[in-house]
């Protein structure tokens, strides 16, 4: 254990912890007021480790969606983590094989970040390993600690407005991200039209009539 | 243990991993059009998802999800203000419960 590659990695994903352990604590928590046993949870976090498929996955399990919805869902929303190891192939290959694994599987949003921003360091395996491994702690900690106390905390009407909260923010911040105003409007009249077709499946259908757009738009504007 | 958690779970793990893999196994079909494609769909899914949470199906009838809009709308407001996560998420939904609750129930 190489101390000071700790050190410097616990201060620079410092932030990611104070941010993923409370979202971990809401995903405990609304997952066990679900009606799932409470380990199941932080069992969840621990194999699937990625926040907004996970949310996505627990509203659409307390609709009863088929496993089929809930793959082609949530895929379209972990597409987004395919293109983050581009950038970090070369760093990671010096790392040997399970430890490797582990900083791939264990690539989210934060780590790609930091990874990204802060250069190579010395013992740069060390620092790696420690970046991807402390917010999933934080995550699966997070997680562990919400469900475990769910029962004690009063089960509210309403609750499930987390999530609806949660997806809007992240609405708000890819506009303020990358400022494309089409994002805000075309799935309104994607989720209509769905809806107006097949209201049980529209979620999907909307997807798919989203990726077509974009799709379109990326070949047609060159952008 | 619960078959559809454990089918829901084992299927997310390996999609996760598929996904994130994607680009250390095959570096040359990642084109960069996919990369954009993949970069600005979440925007999209997240707005769809924000509706779908609020269920279209509601907002043909009264209370027409009012109690869910203006939520988010505080939800926009706090959020564009502090950018703090956790403090728009909590704002919103305590919004949320209590305009169920006190002024537009029966909508939860």
């Amino acid at each position: 254990m190489n101390k000071e590659e700790f050190r410097y990695a616990l201060n620079v994903t410092s932030p990611t912890i104070f941010a993923y352990t409370p979202m971990g604590f809401v995903f405990g928590l609304l997952f066990t007021d679900a009606g799932y046993q409470w380990h199941l949870a932080p069992l969840m976090s621990a194999l699937v480790y990625a926040g907004a498929v996970q949310f996505v996955a627990l509203s659409m399990m307390m609709n009863h969606s088929t496993l089929l919805a809930i793959i082609s869902a949530t895929m379209f929303v972990a597409l987004r983590n395919s293109f983050y190891g581009l950038a970090l192939i070369d760093r990671f290959k010096q790392a040997p094989v399970l430890k490797r694994w582990f900083m791939i599987f264990g690539l989210v949003d934060a780590s790609y970040a930091i990874l990204t921003i802060v250069p190579k360091r010395n013992d740069d395996v060390a620092f790696c390993f420690y970046v991807t491994l402390f917010p999933y702690i934080s995550w699966v900690g997070g997680t562990f600690l919400g469900a475990f106390l769910a029962d004690y905390i009063p089960d509210i009407r309403g609750m499930y407005f987390v999530l609806t909260s949660f997806f809007a923010i992240l609405v708000i911040e890819y506009y303020l991200m990358y400022k494309k105003i089409d994002a805000l409007i075309v799935p309104i009249p994607a989720a209509l039209l769905a809806y107006w077709f097949v209201p049980q499946y529209y979620l999907i259908l909307a997807i798919i009539l989203c990726v077509f757009y974009l799709y379109i738009k990326l070949r047609v504007t060159h952008e | 243990m619960n078959s559809y958690y454990t089918w829901v779970t084992v299927s997310l793990c390996l999609l996760i991993i598929l996904t994130r893999s994607l680009p250390f196994l095959l570096a040359g079909f990642m084109t960069e059009r996919f990369n954009r494609l993949g970069k600005q769909l979440p925007a999209y899914i997240m707005l769809l998802l924000v509706i779908y949470e609020i269920d279209l199906g509601t907002i043909f009838h009264p209370p027409y999800a009012l109690p869910a809009v203006l939520a988010l709308f505080i939800v926009l407001l706090v959020h564009l203000m502090l950018k703090n996560t956790l403090i728009s998420i909590i704002c919103g939904t305590v919004t949320f419960i209590l305009l169920n609750l006190y002024i537009l129930p029966g909508s939860v």
